[in-house]
């Protein structure tokens, strides 16, 4: 019953998940910090759908964003389809601890280290072996100090843009 | 203290095949605490001048003088908060900018960005509440449950409550009901008359009848006149060839054949006393 409301979209919604979709290839261009540890925004378009879209809908809105900033912008060292598979993956994950539930810490805390871990460090470093034929384990350690950091900074972030959001959309 | 532009050009986006023209050797000085208005046709460059007062542009040739502090093309980003909290622009549709929980914390942001206390700021707010003319009990509520008129007003109160110096306002009235632009074009009459300076970009050329001492008209990037509204109004084929409508007063009489008024009627007062006293003739 729940699986197949999952499914289920209204034309509103469906306008709003083009919007919020628009919103996270904007935002995924947009990055800031300091040059050794430069935070991609990227993480709350994905949070945005997984906060308001059915994990069905998120992992189709991460999906399309995917695809719409590669025919955009072009993707740095060409298309490859497994990363597509990893933008519908991060807002699938942040939907289930989020859509259609109270913000708390803990599900914060859970839904960016499972993204962290099962997206970033084994799924994009899996398709870079396989693009490049890098070693997977050198990928992995080039990656892993940014990996160590850039999640809690996330998490922070979240909190707040979570916060703001129900704030939204409590209103009518 | 004045406002001085010395041939300041902006370019967008320079030296790519998008590259175009937003001003064009402008050079004007402006009085503080008058009221002042921008006019001109869309696309004309009265937002990109606009966007100049306060530094969110920068000018690709020239150098601003205002507020105490010089702009010039290598003016870096440091250093400009002092300046935004002297000069203040209120966006068209500025109530797209509201986002706290509540009306209060809403407009006490502005305030507290720039340096004053929770209490101070919130304090700040209650009283821009009642100038605005919002209802007291509005405070606490959430901004987004308010209607389009209110929500414009909370705007604007975020923007003046820190009593900036300059204040630039691009088509505040636009959209309200004709109460509520009365309201709104006295209080910022009213501020101006406190001793504030109020920069206005506006297509309604009765507004820049009724309220301006000052009035820059831009065409195509360039500034074609800048003077008061007698002047600007006085030549009805000079403002009908750079697309500057006249007020409707005046537009009035100069339909009334037969009559005859010492000067161009610019306000509804102006026409009234002007035909009043060609009938007692």
């Amino acid at each position: 019953m729940k699986l197949k409301k999952w499914f289920e979209i209204s034309l509103q919604n469906l306008v709003l998940l083009g919007i919020v979709v628009a919103m996270d290839v904007v935002l995924s261009k947009i990055s800031f910090g300091p040059a050794t540890v430069q935070i991609g925004l990227g993480f709350i378009g994905s949070v945005m759908l997984g906060y308001f879209f059915s994990p069905v809908w998120s992992a189709i809105g991460g999906g399309v964003a995917d695809l719409v900033t590669s025919a955009i912008f072009g993707q740095q060292g060409g298309f490859f389809i497994g990363f597509t598979l990893t933008a519908m993956l991060g807002p699938m994950i942040y939907s289930f601890f989020f859509y259609q539930k109270p913000i708390k810490i803990w599900r914060i805390v859970a839904a960016v280290l499972l993204v962290t871990v099962i997206v970033n460090v084994f799924l994009n470093t899996l398709w870079i072996h396989i693009m490049y034929g890098l070693d997977f384990r050198a990928a992995l350690i080039q990656r892993a100090p940014k990996e160590l950091i850039v999640p809690w900074i996330q998490m922070v972030v979240i909190y707040f843009v979570l916060e703001a959001l129900s704030r939204v959309k409590i209103k009518k | 203290m004045s406002i001085k532009f010395k041939n300041v050009s902006y370019v967008y986006s320079p030296d790519s095949p998008f590259e175009k023209k937003g001003l064009d050797n402008v050079s004007f000085e402006l009085k503080e605490n008058s009221f002042i208005t921008l006019v001109g046709h869309t696309g004309s460059g009265k937002s990109t001048l606009m966007q100049h007062f306060n530094a969110l542009l920068k000018p690709t040739k020239g150098e601003i003088e205002i507020a105490g502090m010089t702009i010039t093309p290598e003016t870096s980003n440091k250093n400009l908060k002092e300046l935004r909290k002297h000069v203040s622009l209120v966006f068209q549709f500025p109530e797209a900018q509201l986002f706290e929980n509540t009306v209060v914390d809403d407009i006490a942001f502005g305030p507290k960005n720039f340096g004053y206390s929770e209490e101070e700021a919130k304090d700040l707010a209650r009283k821009w509440i009642k100038k605005v003319g919002l209802p007291e009990n509005i405070a606490e509520r959430s901004p987004f449950d308010l209607s389009g008129g209110q929500m414009r007003r909370v705007a604007i109160a975020g923007v003046m409550a820190y009593s900036p110096d300059i204040l630039c306002l691009d088509e505040p009235a636009a959209g309200l009901d004709p109460k509520a632009k009365k309201q709104m074009m006295d209080l910022f009459k009213e501020y101006q008359e406190e001793g504030h300076t109020v920069i206005l970009v506006t297509h309604n050329m009765d507004d820049v009848a009724e309220y301006a001492d000052d009035v820059l008209v831009l065409e195509k990037g360039k500034l074609v006149k800048h003077d008061n509204p007698e002047n600007t109004f006085a030549d009805s084929n000079w403002d009908r060839t750079h697309s500057l409508d006249e007020p409707t007063p005046s537009i009035f009489a100069d339909k009334l054949s037969g009559y005859h008024f010492d000067k161009n009627p610019l306000t509804l007062d102006d026409l009234v006393a002007g035909i009043k006293k060609n009938l007692k003739r």
